[in-house]
């Protein structure tokens, strides 16, 4: 675990994840319409957005969940795939999922397992660490999400958001270099919410690279290092929160933000 | 009495056709869930396979597929050894699993598609996924189904005795030419088979309610517990090859 903070990290610089101009075209509707996008490491960016922009397609085709139409995308300065043309390249896409982690906002807890073996489980059959090495460490992170009781738990005996915590230790058991979350507090009772954008806080502190899909604009100012205004499959604005929130240039990102204010 | 003698006949017959379920049963699940996965492939031609294997063992009269292989394969097997027994095994077991793969495919697509999502994200392969996630959740669902599956081939066992299988059936066949008494052996015949059943019929109810109630559903209680009547209850159990037969 134990994420390096990024201050010590100034040497290796350069994106974890970069895509260049991503399209994705589900029957002919264009949901991603071109994206540049790329996340530093222990960068913490936000994608705001109104409901249908491509928000969770992005996501998904950053761990080629689904197949881009068109585009690049690299993972450390490595080229992952190059579509239309040469799809994925071969880099073996089982190993550079396991690197990108993924919260859900249905969580997608395994039910039939308990929290802990929730947990364990891309560790013992990915990473193939031995059992009981795994499963402490799988402790430890259920610890660290505040869930040390409920390790033999099962999904359904779980509260929304103390599934969504144990999601996130599932994802942090990979350690991944980057953590993808696609609205994980939008399934949430609103008494569950503040338990889960704590404890991604408390992960962003730590200096875990994270790009989060959320409609939380305050969390989104409070932790995010950049912001993302996905709208209608392009970014149409992107910045440091302060200033998207002070001095939006895009008409839209106005409208788009004063939505969520509300909200 | 002659009833106990007849029943000690038809008990020697009867620990035959336990033989016939037990093995049949194992094939049958091991080959299903083969079928289902493979229903469920990515690969095409993989897909397509199971899918003839299963129209084209659905579609056979189970009596002529029996007559089929032991008239056909019978005189070759043999030779090796391969008796009888071991062809009607190889009749149900065919017959059976293509009915028992289309419960496992069932089951096995009724777990959501974000299960999917949420395995391959972490790494793990299409076999990691269907085994360690994709399984586990789909066959506790079908034990009730597959109990049904089992009575069917206790029942359809009864056919093995045209290829002079000695079950429980030709048991009685051979009794009925020794005592010219067809109606009264073959009601016994009846009596012993609704022995076997009916406790079945309520494993087969039972697993149901304890399946639902584990994954968290309220089972469907109306008709479930002692004061139904066996008939009632195995009335009330969906058998999936109802209309088909």
């Amino acid at each position: 675990m134990a994420p390096v903070p990024p201050e010590s990290n100034a040497d290796d610089a350069g994106a974890v994840l970069e895509f260049r101009g991503l399209q994705k075209i589900y029957a002919g509707h264009r949901v991603l319409r071109g994206i540049d996008f790329a996340v530093q490491r222990g960068e913490r960016v936000c994608v705001l957005g109104p409901s249908g922009s491509g928000k969770t397609t992005l996501l998904r085709c950053t761990n080629l969940l689904t197949e881009p139409t068109a585009g690049s995308l690299f993972f450390k300065g490595t080229s992952v795939g190059q579509w239309p043309a040469r799809g994925r390249s071969h880099v073996n896409l089982r190993e550079y999922r396991s690197h990108i982690g993924m919260v859900f906002q249905h969580f997608e807890l395994f039910p039939h397992l308990t929290a802990l073996e929730n947990v364990v489980l891309g560790p013992i059959h990915v990473r193939k660490l031995a059992s009981e090495h795994a499963k402490e460490r799988g402790y430890q992170l259920l610890k660290r999400v505040g869930l040390a009781e409920k390790v033999h738990a099962y999904p359904a005996t779980l509260s929304g958001g103390q599934q969504q915590r144990v999601a996130i230790a599932r994802a942090l058991a990979m350690d991944p270099a980057v953590i993808l979350f696609d609205e994980p507090t939008s399934a949430l009772d609103p008494e569950m919410v503040a338990e889960v954008l704590d404890l991604m806080t408390t992960l962003a502190l730590d200096g875990m690279t994270m790009v989060i899909v959320t409609h939380e604009t305050g969390f989104a100012r409070r932790v995010a290092d950049r912001l993302l205004i996905v709208d209608d499959g392009l970014i149409i604005e992107q910045g440091p929160p302060a200033l998207i929130f002070e001095s939006p240039t895009h008409q839209r990102t106005k409208e788009i933000l004063a939505v969520r204010m509300r909200d | 009495m002659d009833i106990l003698l007849w029943l000690s006949v038809l008990m020697r017959g009867l620990v035959v056709t336990a033989q016939l379920t037990v093995v049949t049963t194992i094939l049958t699940t091991i080959l299903a869930t083969a079928l289902a996965v493979a229903q469920i492939s990515p690969i095409r031609s993989v897909r397509l396979l199971a899918r003839w294997d299963v129209d084209l063992f659905r579609s056979i009269p189970l009596l002529a597929l029996f007559f089929f292989l032991f008239f056909g394969l019978g005189p070759i097997v043999g030779r090796f050894g391969i008796d009888s027994f071991w062809i009607a095994v190889l009749a149900l077991t065919l017959s059976e699993s293509a009915y028992l793969a289309e419960v496992f495919r069932g089951a096995l697509q009724s777990v959501p598609v974000t299960q999917w999502d949420a395995a391959m994200s972490l790494g793990l392969g299409w076999p990691s996924v269907v085994r360690l996630v994709l399984l586990p959740q789909a066959l506790p669902p079908s034990i009730p189904a597959t109990v049904n599956i089992v009575i069917g081939i206790i029942k359809d066992s009864s056919l093995a005795s045209l290829i002079a299988v000695s079950e429980v059936t030709l048991s009685a066949t051979v009794l009925v030419a020794g005592t010219f008494r067809p109606m009264e052996v073959y009601l016994v015949l009846a009596i012993v088979y609704l022995a076997v059943i009916v406790p079945l019929s309520y494993l087969a109810r039972y697993s149901e309610v304890v399946v639902a109630r584990r994954l968290g559903q309220r089972p469907n209680l109306a008709g479930a517990g002692v004061e139904t009547s066996a008939l009632a209850a195995s009335a009330i159990i969906v058998d999936p090859r109802a209309g088909e037969r």
